[in-house]
């Protein structure tokens, strides 16, 4: 699927095309694992403020897509991305783009919570304490970092205490606080709830809705139900006879989930897919 | 690819293959019940509005069979689309088989006074809804949204018989106000017709959702 036929698809059902924010922007990535390929000619427009999943079978590319947004991949020796990823514009795989501020802006979360073994409040002013922040300004972003993600009526009390101690879906929360300590602009969620418990998961879900409204939010998940639930759009991904990933289809997703135009597509979401 | 949802398929198909039951069971209601007009036996009147509790208690399973597939299957897309538009046929269906009852109520009612006037229009209207319920089954057995909406237009040839009967029926009571309470009869029974017709269309909508996932009004 050419971007061009992206935009025309993502933007036919719900918006006026000239209101379109992109603000990330994959053309035609190609990513290698040394001489293997793991993602083909990806392309991905993701909207500004709006929630985007990534879903598809197991290693059809899909976290690898996701990685590549922050370059996350440069942590892995012997990796390589082409194409482009444009964050508002500028080509994030460019090699004089600065990978920290980079990381900043794009903020990501995890499968599985990992705090550090430190205190609440220390996880959540890690970043900034990093950036230089003050005392004061560092204090103010930890109490509206643990408002924004619901978790300071629940340890507005006990935050020297360690966060090791917090249930596994409070650690998810404060681990999304902590991404959005550093102010990003856009949230990467790799299966954020996959290890969580229903009540856990809908909490976690009820939140994106709510940072949805400042945060562009980009989630890979395995349950096709929660991308049903809680994205605007998704891309349906597929691993091709090279064993490289590839974008099916993206589009609103009330249309892939109700009116897929790839057969395969309707395959997967349908459980028909062996 | 290879089909992995074996289970779920074959509760599918036998959900279908109930739909069509009950379809069949209604169509031969409704034939009945206007044969029981026309050849004035009561009998078969009243087997129509015995059978009709059949109807009913498979509309019921089918309803739970849906309910019991969309809480434990979890389906999306074609597979939603399908169990959607089934449980909405059934319900067309079930109501299809309550004019059939109205219909051979009537009937019952006729058979014992004289007769108004040679039914001529009326199992012509009979015919045209008969042949569009058989024919309507085909489609959603065939899933053909072409052939819905071809059987959904011929609901306008039904709406004319039934206002040209209207227009009869009326001019019946107004002539001799002896005529009123079996001419009210006839008209009560055309509407069963012409309301069976517009179910028909309800269920061609069905098969055009089924297949295209858009809501549309072919009437």
């Amino acid at each position: 699927m050419t971007w061009a036929n992206m935009q025309a698809d993502v933007a036919a059902p719900t918006t006026h095309e000239a209101e379109i924010e992109i603000k990330l922007d994959a053309r035609h990535v190609n990513f290698f694992y040394g001489d293997f390929q793991a993602l083909q000619d990806a392309s991905l427009a993701v909207q500004a403020r709006k929630i985007t999943a990534l879903i598809g079978p197991s290693g059809c590319g899909k976290t690898t897509f996701l990685r590549i947004f922050n370059r996350m991949h440069d942590l892995t020796p012997g990796t390589r991305a082409t194409g482009e990823v444009l964050l508002d514009g500028h080509n994030v795989l460019s090699p004089d783009i600065d990978v920290i501020n980079l990381r900043r802006q794009v903020g990501m979360l995890f499968q599985r919570a990992n705090p550090f073994p430190k205190s609440i409040y220390d996880n959540v002013a890690y970043g900034p304490h990093i950036l230089g922040w003050s005392k004061q300004q560092i204090s103010e972003i930890v109490e509206e970092s643990l408002k924004d993600t619901g978790l300071w009526e629940e340890v507005k009390d006990r935050l020297q205490r360690s966060a090791l101690n917090l249930s596994g879906g409070q650690q998810q929360r404060l681990c999304l606080a902590r991404a959005l300590a550093v102010k990003p602009e856009v949230i990467l969620m790799d299966e954020p709830a996959s290890a969580l418990d229903p009540i856990a998961t809908l909490r976690i879900e009820e939140l994106m809705q709510e940072l949805k409204k400042r945060y562009t939010i980009v989630i890979v998940t395995h349950n096709m139900q929660q991308s049903a639930r809680v994205s605007d759009f998704t891309a349906f991904m597929l691993m091709n006879e090279r064993r490289a990933g590839e974008v099916i289809e993206f589009g609103p997703t009330d249309d892939i989930f109700n009116r897929p135009k790839d057969s395969r597509t309707e395959d997967y979401i349908t459980g028909r897919f062996g | 690819m290879a089909t992995t949802r074996t289970l779920f398929d074959q509760e599918l198909a036998e959900l279908k293959s109930g739909v069509i039951r009950m379809g069949s069971m209604v169509e031969q209601a409704i034939a009945e019940s206007m044969r029981a007009l026309v050849d004035r036996n009561n009998a078969l009147a009243k087997e129509v509005i015995a059978r009709d509790q059949e109807v009913n208690e498979l509309h019921r399973q089918l309803r739970e069979r849906a309910f019991m597939i969309m809480a434990t299957q979890q389906p999306v897309a074609r597979d939603l689309r399908l169990i959607v538009s089934f449980q909405h046929m059934v319900l067309e269906l079930e109501r299809m088989g309550d004019h059939a009852v109205g219909i051979a109520r009537a009937a019952l009612r006729l058979n014992d006074l004289p007769q108004l006037k040679p039914y001529i229009d009326l199992p012509r209207m009979a015919e045209i809804t008969e042949s569009q319920v058989h024919e309507i089954l085909g489609a959603v057995i065939e899933a053909d949204q072409d052939r819905a909406r071809a059987i959904a237009e011929r609901d306008d040839d039904v709406d004319v018989l039934y206002h040209k009967i209207w227009d009869e029926l009326v001019g019946f009571m107004v002539q001799d106000p002896a005529n009123v309470q079996r001419a009210a009869i006839l008209l009560f029974l055309a509407k069963d017709l012409e309301r069976i017709a517009d179910r028909v269309t309800n269920i061609a909508e069905d098969v055009v959702f089924l297949h295209t996932g858009r809501i549309v009004e072919l009437s």
